[in-house]
Formats: structure tokens, sequence, C-alpha cells
């Protein structure tokens, strides 16, 4: 990405720390959440942890594992790369330090997962002259909309997940177990160039209560078979759900489906820039509840109705209750997925784009409740 | 990500009934009522080594109570304890958004006494003062490596699963050398030959040298257990001789220094089977340096001039067995 698209970040990102009256953010990256370390650096990380710091004015500092020192250089956001030592964090330290006097409010992303040790390390070494506090939700605040750059790499990502999905509907077979179908949509995955996939399955019949991992179960000829498939291209995440059928539909399967469809497309027509995550939940679940199945969609049975896509995987979550603001660019996927008595666990949805006065999509599968006849 | 099979504990119940059993006595001898052990996606092999639990999104927490069964309690909804029931040998499940507040809870069943957080340093430092605030009258107590040091020499669970994700790993790695095509295609073919052989998760890495030169670095997570190789395709004589003369150095009693050195001047990477997962970057302190014991398994891995070579290794006294070479396995 261009220096013009880091400059962007980082002025929207010190903007808010303004705001909030922060004098820095330090972005933590454990091994499962590099998010905001990616959005400022744009590097793809592989060490289980690293740290950036980028303070209100002056130049940011990289601090990686040895393993990832190459990889923020080469992105070339940072010129500051330096070693991370977990069990003392000096070069950390030395940085937070060298204005004369440690920041007097330092805010953390991720701090809610910054271990025991890293957090002595960094209150012992800044002193009690320094509030830490939490930077996790102003930092996600910001990459809910994304820019012209990232917006390119998303839609390309589309473009691979519409190509993983294609793989998988060509693998089934009767007797093919869950877990080769994950082998065969990644290989494609892998081909097209996705560097990550995180990929939940089910297969069967209407007993079919949630999605997990896969198992050794072999598919047969009238299951339903449902995913929910993410890769992960560029650093960016987009996600699928379809179910597909091994064979021909039942009744109840097409009258699932007709469900869903009715409840995702009631989403997808309550958003636009502007409108709150609660509106668009509530427009999936009114559906549900119109039609009698309103039980379902609580957490008994379901999570959410869909959730924020960016350099995170699961970005804010698309509840009734919740009145975050969807702004335009902000990246969501619309999935009303739960479980129904009339073909067990369902699963579609589409990510989008949210736009002025709607909202672009970003996949071009059908969304139609397929059959394939193996 | 784990993405792969997960299979259930099925046979191998007793294992890990007998597993748990030990880590009982720990807390025991701790003079602690549970033992806590704190998991997420990314980090949690000690509890799939206790339960066969896998944890694929998320986090958690393991209680091992002094007496009784364990428990999982985690943020992650209850909609998925069936299957967390199905795959592992855990029976008590347990959610809440507010985990400390659950841990408190549990703990309050158990009674009076410590409690003992395993490898604490690692722990969210907010998730421990929650759990601190949440349960003022109980005293906590430190245990360190107190399951990772019972995984550095694999059982026969273990070991047999490692011979297979040796297995899966050469078959992996020869797939992408028979690969015709951009790295990318080699990359696919790579996955697909080892999650179609089971593979949970896969962690691979490639950079290419120039003249069609290209590194491979791979490690695999089968069942619980995670071997690692690496092989550079069009030429790496360094780097492989490199390997070749620290494989002759790795026997029961040397140290780490004994084995870089024997390797000569390339950069060389050594990590415990049981670190794999991540690298090796949550390993203790006091494990640097550290002696390598007869029946360990270890992931020799050497650099020069970008090529790498590698391969995961059972030690004994007589030298050092690879299991990710795909011959000599079979021999």
């Amino acid at each position: 990405m261009t220096l013009s698209e880091r400059d962007w970040r980082w002025s929207r990102v010190r903007a808010a720390m303004d705001e909030a009256g922060l004098d820095g953010i330090l972005a933590y990256a454990p091994g499962w959440r590099r998010e905001d370390l990616r959005y400022l650096a744009d590097a793809q990380l592989r060490g289980s942890f690293a740290l950036l710091y980028l303070p209100r004015e002056g130049e940011a500092a990289a601090f990686t594992l040895p393993i990832d020192r190459d990889a923020v250089a080469a992105a070339g956001w940072v010129a500051d790369v330096r070693a991370l030592d977990p069990f003392g964090l000096e070069e950390v330290l030395d940085r937070l330090r060298s204005a004369g006097k440690p920041p007097a409010r330092l805010g953390i992303s991720h701090a809610e997962l910054l271990p025991v040790a890293l957090r002595r390390a960094l209150q012992d070494g800044l002193g009690p002259s320094t509030a830490l506090q939490s930077a996790t939700g102003l930092m996600s605040g910001i990459r809910m909309v994304k820019s012209d750059e990232e917006l390119a790499r998303m839609r390309h990502c589309g473009r691979i997940t519409d190509s993983g999905w294609e793989a998988l509907v060509a693998a089934l077979r009767p007797g093919v177990t869950e877990y080769e179908l994950v082998a065969h949509t990644e290989a494609r995955l892998k081909a097209m160039g996705a560097t990550d996939n995180f990929m939940l399955i089910a297969s069967g019949g209407d007993e079919v209560r949630g999605m997990t991992p896969p198992s050794e179960r072999r598919l047969r000829r009238g299951d339903m078979v449902r995913t929910e498939l993410t890769p992960q291209c560029d650093g960016y995440w987009t996600q699928i759900c379809r179910s597909v059928v091994l064979g021909r539909a039942n009744e109840g399967q097409r009258e699932s489906f007709e469900l869903f469809c009715e409840a995702m497309e009631a989403g997808l027509a309550a958003l636009r820039a502007g409108v709150t995550v609660h509106d668009v939940a509530k427009a999936e679940n009114d559906v549900f509840r119109a039609r009698g199945f309103g039980d379902y969609c609580t957490a008994k049975f379901t999570r959410v109705r869909g959730h924020g896509l960016g350099a995170h995987l699961d970005e804010v979550p698309i509840v009734e209750g919740v009145e975050t603001v969807l702004e335009r660019n902000a990246v969501v996927i619309v999935h009303p997925n739960t479980y129904t008595p009339l073909a067990g666990y369902h699963v579609l949805g589409d990510p989008v784009v949210v736009t002025d006065d709607g909202w672009e999509p970003l996949l071009h599968t059908p969304r139609v409740l397929f059959e394939f006849d193996a | 990500m784990k993405r792969g099979l997960v299979a259930a504990a099925g046979e191998s119940a007793p294992v890990y009934a007998a597993r748990l059993e030990r880590m009982r006595a720990r807390v025991r001898e701790a003079g602690a009522v549970a033992a806590l052990v704190y998991g997420d996606v990314y980090r949690s092999d000690d509890i799939a080594h206790l339960t066969n639990l896998c944890i694929y999104w998320n986090e958690g927490v393991l209680a091992v109570p002094a007496e009784g069964p364990p428990a999982f309690l985690a943020k992650l909804s209850a909609r998925v304890h069936p299957w967390m029931r199905r795959t592992s040998v855990l029976e008590d499940l347990r959610a809440s958004q507010k985990l400390a507040q659950l841990i408190a809870s549990y703990l309050d069943e158990l009674g009076a006494g410590p409690v003992a957080l395993v490898d604490e340093d690692w722990w969210p430092a907010d998730l421990v003062a929650d759990v601190r605030a949440a349960t003022p009258d109980r005293a906590t107590l430190a245990l360190v490596d107190a399951i990772r040091e019972g995984r550095l020499v694999p059982d026969e669970r273990d070991l047999a699963d490692l011979r297979r994700a040796g297995e899966i790993v050469a078959g992996a790695l020869a797939a992408a050398k028979d690969a015709e095509g951009a790295v990318t295609e080699r990359i696919a073919a790579l996955e697909f030959a080892a999650r179609g052989a089971g593979a949970r998760d896969v962690l691979v890495h490639a950079h290419s040298l120039g003249d069609g030169a290209l590194a491979l670095e791979l490690t695999v997570q089968y069942a619980n257990v995670w071997a690692s190789a690496a092989r550079t395709f069009g030429g790496s004589e360094s780097a492989d001789a490199g390997l070749q003369a620290a494989r002759a150095a790795l026997v029961a009693g040397s140290s780490p220094l004994q084995i870089a050195r024997a390797a000569g001047e390339v950069e060389l990477a050594l990590v415990h089977h049981c670190d794999l997962g991540s690298a090796g970057d949550y390993r203790p302190a006091t494990d640097v340096g550290r002696s390598l014991a007869g029946g360990e398994v270890v992931a020799v891995t050497v650099r020069s001039d970008g090529a790498v070579a590698g391969d995961t290794f059972h030690i004994s006294a007589a030298g050092a067995l690879p299991l990710t070479a795909a011959a000599e396995v079979t021999a």
C-alpha cells in the first residue's frame, strides 16, 4: 500500500488520540489479534507477539521478534524497527521515554489481552506517572471505515472467496469427509493467493445445530452442507455463507432457504450509511418473528446477524440492542445464520460495502440454495 | 487457523484420564484446590494435551481440581458445548461473558484454599486482575511449566501422532516439490496434501531465492502435536550440510550450543515439538540452553544465504531419527 494511505490512517488515529487525550498508542499484536498492527504497519506477521508505538507527534516504532523484522521493514511504513524482548521490553521502554519523559496517557490496543509479563514490564518501566488505558475500541472504530486501497484488497479477496465456494461445491460427493472438503477448498484459495482462511462447516440433516471445525463425517446423499468460508488476502478478510444440498433439496430445506433469503434481503434493504447495526439486525429478525421463528434469533440458537469485516474477520457485531452507526465504506457481512426446525442450522450471507444509499456487493456467487448432484 | 480435522478422543480417552490424574497430583502437591490453565485459539496445546479439546476460536480457561473432573470455562456460547463434549473428554463446560465471575463461581464450589495459575506470566493481565478481584479471599499460587514439562518426552499417544504428523509434513513437502507453476500452486498442493491427510493446522512460509529456487518452511499440527520441516527446492548445499552436521550432534545430553556449533557457519533454530505451534516464543526462560533428554522430539531448522533445511527429530542416546524425512520414516 502507498505511503499516502499510511499517512491517512495515522492522521485518523492521531485525531482520535487528540479526542481521547492520549499521548500515544501502543498496538499489541498477539498471535490471534494482529489487526491493529497490520493496520498501522501494513505488514503480515508470523510471530506470537509484536508491538507498534505511534506517538501523537513524532516517528512510529515497531518492535518484533526476529521472524517478523524483515516483513515489517519491507512494508516500508515504519522505518524504526527494533527487536522485541518479551521478558524485558527494553527497546520499547527506551523508545517510549525518548522524548525525555514517558507519555502521561498511553493507549494500548488489545490491552485486554496483554500478558502479565508484558504489562508488568511496561508499568514498572514507565512508572506511576504513565496511565495505561485500553485503546481497543478506539482502533476498531477507526478500522471500520475502509479506504479505497483497503476496498480494492477486499474486492480482490471477494473474488477469491467466490472461487473457494466453487471449489467446495465441486468436491461434493457421497463418501467424502468434511475435512477432505476443507482440503479441496483450501487448495483453491491458496492457489489464488489467499494467505489464510477461517472456515466452519457442518453437514447432515435437520439435526445440525451449529457450525464447527470439520470432522471425519462422510457425506450422504440428501445432506445439507453449510459453510462459513473466510479467506484472508493481503491482510483483509471476506466471508461467504452458503448451504448446498447433496442431491435435490427437500421441502424443509427449500422453506428454510426462503426464510433465510428473505431475512438476509431484509437486512440488506435496511443497510446504508448512517443506520445502526441494531437496525440491520432487527430487519433480519423481524422476518423470522413474522413467520413464527423469533425464538431462533436468540442467543440460545445463534450469535450475531452478521458482523464487520476487514483487517479482522469478526469486527463490529450486528445484533439488536447495539447502536453502533455504520458509516460509508464500512464492510459488513449480513448473515441471519441460525438453527430452525425447518432444516437444522442454515447459513446464508454476503459481505457488502456500505454506501450512502445502500451497499455494493463483494461477491458474485448466486444467492440460491445450491443443489449438487455428483 | 485450526480449520482442519478435529477428531474425538475415542480410544485414547484413558490416555487423557491418566494425564489429568497426573495434573491433579501436581495440584495437590502445590496445596491448591485447583489449577487454572489459560488458552486461546493461537496457543492452547496444554489444554488439548489434557482434554483433547480444540479451542478453535476465542479463549478460555481449563480448571483441573485437586479431586474430580475438569471443567472448561469460556466466553464461547453454550451452543458449542455439544461439539466440545463430542470431541473432548470434558463433561463440565460453562459459559459466560464475564469470565472472571465464572471462574470465581466455579472456585466457590470447590471450597476454601489457594488456586494455582499455570504459567501466569502469559495470562492476560486484565483477566488475572479480574479473577483476583472476584476472589478477594483466595490466595493464588504460581505453577510454572507444569503441563509442558510433561509433554517434553512424548508418551506413546503423542509419539504415534508425532510420527503421523511427520509423515504428513514429508508428504506435503513432496507434493509441493512435484507441483508445477507459481509458488501459490506449490503451496496449494502442499495444503491439499496436508489437509487431506488430516492436518488440523498448517503454517507455511515460502520465499523465492532467484534462479527458480524456493525455500519452504512447513509446520503442521496433527491431532494435538506439531512437526516441522524445511526444504529448499533448487539448491541448498550449505543449509543441507549444516542440518546433517547438526543431526550428528543431536543426541541425549547435547546442549543447543553444542548443536549450533556442530552445524557450523549457519543460523540454527532448535524448537521443541511442544513449542512449535508458537515457534518457541512462549518457551520458559529456564528452558533456554537446557540439554536434550532421551525421548524428546525437536525441530531443527538451518538457514544459510536464504536457503533452508530442517526436520523434526526423535532423540535417543543412539542419535536422532528424523520424523519428517519420508524415506527414513518408511525405513
